[in-house]
């Protein structure tokens, strides 16, 4: 069977059992297996072995359970709390503040979790109810919350971007780094966009200190805010400070943080053991499923690849004969069709290797494309109808928002990332600026 | 008499996939405790440890591996449910069927040549090429044992669903499963 037929059955199995429902992992290496042994033989079933030794043995792809345990440990710690009273502090003066202040510290807290579901449960279980209550605008508070908590993936430290580094032998850290000023600049328009529109449509969004709650400090608690709101944003700087510095590797530096986090916990007086247990519980699931992902998703790639996918993807393009940034643009608007259904763990682990050389022949860096990666899953995953944080975002809404006013909620939020896609393509330095500064 | 067979085996497989799934979990603090500790003792105590590299690696390799079947029971594994969530119950038994087919196929051939590599890293005494060359053979051990508890627990599900499509009646009241 010649490789664009094996393809073609490989992707319409893969279409079957996804549509099926079937657990995604398992899907992709089975089918692997599968079809592997009808065109190859039992010689096929070598790829498993090595792939579980390059997959259960990668030191990069042990940041994985650390940083979610640092995520699920600071969600209980109270930290979310504390960096939006902080944030209250300091901004309850302009109108909107409360949904800046969700794009700042959901942005935060996504970026700790470092995946799209769990940041946006979060933030909206700490800050869609005072929006609503305080009579923001439905939509508004709806979007800010997508908005901000979406922005885990693209602030580091970001699991997709740890996959992305260990599928295609990037530096974790240059990755982080890479998608530095991306994140910035999102979050920045973001926090633009909310000011600005609510100055133009004063409706959406009453002044947050002409309500009857909106808490007056006094020197003491004003100090105690100020310090909470430091310290949390001060992991942050040691987390990622320790990686650029070169004191840590990535994954040291999740440990790190995973301490960093207990001992917020026991200043917040937040820490209990059951609380440490739980979370340790609830990361090993996740764990299991990511990389019962990641093997499975590898075992069908490695398979795929060993069949000589890459030079048929490569001498596709070359047919094509288009001007490379058209190549660019067209593996994007791949990523962003699979990311209307499927989720960015998988769109990383298929497409990170079988792209990522074909840009890097055609002269392009591979952190600059590993951010565009992560640019496009930020995007497609929000976007109607199917983008499954939509499904999330409708999970935690109030009853009786149906899902078109989750659509619209989220249309501007996802027009402002698609601006920043586009400038990051135009102007690769805003990408590589930082890295090739700090670590060349 | 056949139902309450079923029912206690299946029960039985959900026991031991749990217990299996709570161990793998306590892993979980322990493993941030010694990539922290590897750090401390490079800069607080001076010499990096031999052990800290590769006992971090096994122990993730364990927690996740081990904890697929509990996830399974769980049903957190990650699909694409856009079709799955609007079909009636019974088609998504019918599809279940077939997935959890693929599922089993594919744990098979794991164990299988996870068995070749056990047999492999016993004869040759395998270790790890690291300063502190762990012996390899355990990690196959645990695969055997992971991918077995999985392939359990699918037929345990496997079970139910054609019980299902047989009697149109549940056969256990699954609980409340949220993924967490």
């Amino acid at each position: 069977m010649g490789i664009e037929l094996l393809t073609l059955v490989l992707l319409f199995c893969i279409l079957v059992f996804f549509a099926l429902g079937a657990p995604v992992g398992l899907a992709l290496g089975g089918i692997a297996m599968m079809i592997g042994y009808m065109t190859w033989g039992d010689g096929i079933y070598n790829v498993i072995p090595t792939t579980l030794e390059a997959t259960y043995f990668s030191f990069i792809l042990l940041a994985i359970p650390l940083y979610i345990y640092m995520g699920q440990l600071l969600t209980k710690s109270g930290i979310g709390d504390a960096m939006f009273n902080f944030s209250q502090m300091l901004i309850g003066r302009v109108r909107g503040s409360l949904a800046v202040s969700v794009i700042g510290v959901c942005s935060m807290i996504g970026a700790m979790v470092g995946i799209i579901g769990a940041g946006i449960m979060t933030s909206g279980s700490i800050a869609l109810r005072p929006m609503l209550e305080r009579g923001y605008n439905q939509r508004l508070a709806l979007g800010v919350i997508m908005a901000g908590g979406g922005l885990g993936i693209l602030i580091p430290p970001s699991i997709p971007m740890i996959m992305f580094a260990a599928s295609t032998q990037n530096s974790v850290g240059r990755m982080f780094l890479g998608a530095m000023m991306p994140a910035l600049l999102t979050v920045v328009m973001m926090v633009l966009y909310v000011v600005i529109s609510c100055r133009i449509y004063p409706d959406r969004a009453p002044r947050d200190m002409d309500n009857a709650d909106f808490p007056t400090l006094k020197g003491a608690e004003k100090f105690r805010v100020a310090r909470d709101g430091l310290f949390s944003m001060l992991l942050i700087v040691v987390v990622l400070g320790s990686i650029v510095t070169g004191i840590a590797t990535p994954t040291e530096s999740g440990a790190i943080g995973v301490v960093g986090a207990i001992v917020l916990a026991i200043l917040f007086k937040r820490f209990k053991v059951e609380m440490f247990m739980t979370a340790g519980f609830q990361t090993a699931t996740l764990v299991s499923v990511a990389m019962w992902i990641i093997f499975g998703a590898s075992v069908f790639s490695n398979f795929h690849l060993l069949m000589g996918v890459q030079s048929m993807v490569a001498g596709f393009t070359a047919e094509l004969d288009l001007p490379p940034i058209m190549i660019i643009i067209m593996f994007q608007l791949i990523m962003l069709l699979l990311g209307f259904i499927i989720d960015e763990f998988i769109i990383v682990l298929m497409c990170a290797p079988l792209f990522t050389p074909i840009a890097v022949s055609l002269g392009y860096d591979p952190i600059w494309f590993g951010v565009l990666m992560i640019l496009n899953i930020l995007i497609a995953v929000q976007t109607p109808p199917y983008g499954f944080a939509l499904f999330y975002l409708k999970g935690i809404a109030p009853p009786g928002i149906g899902m078109s006013e989750i659509y619209k909620s989220v249309t501007p939020f996802i027009l402002l990332n698609l601006t920043v896609l586009i400038l990051c393509m135009v102007f690769p330095e805003i990408v590589l600026w930082l890295p090739n500064k700090v670590m060349s | 008499m056949f139902e309450i067979i079923l029912i206690k085996l299946c029960s039985f497989i959900d026991v031991i996939v749990m217990i299996a799934g709570r161990l793998a979990s306590l892993l979980m603090p322990l493993l941030a405790f010694v990539v922290a500790y590897e750090v401390f003792s490079r800069y607080a105590l001076g010499s990096p440890t031999v052990w800290a590299f590769d006992l971090s690696l096994f122990m993730f390799g364990y927690m996740a591996a081990l904890g697929g079947a509990y996830a399974q029971q769980k049903r957190a594994h990650i699909n694409v449910d856009i079709l799955y969530l609007k079909v009636s119950h019974k088609t998504r038994s019918v599809f279940n069927l077939i997935s959890f087919s693929l599922g089993i196929f594919f744990l098979v051939i794991i164990i299988m040549v996870s068995v070749g590599k056990y047999e492999e890293a016993i004869e040759f005494d395998y270790r790890r090429q690291t300063e502190w060359a762990p012996p390899m053979f355990h990690f196959w051990v645990m695969m055997i044992i992971a991918a077995g508890l999985f392939i359990a627990q699918l037929s345990r599900d496997l079970l139910n669903e054609l019980f299902y499509i047989v009697t149109s009646r549940v056969l256990i009241e699954e609980e409340n499963r949220d993924g967490n």
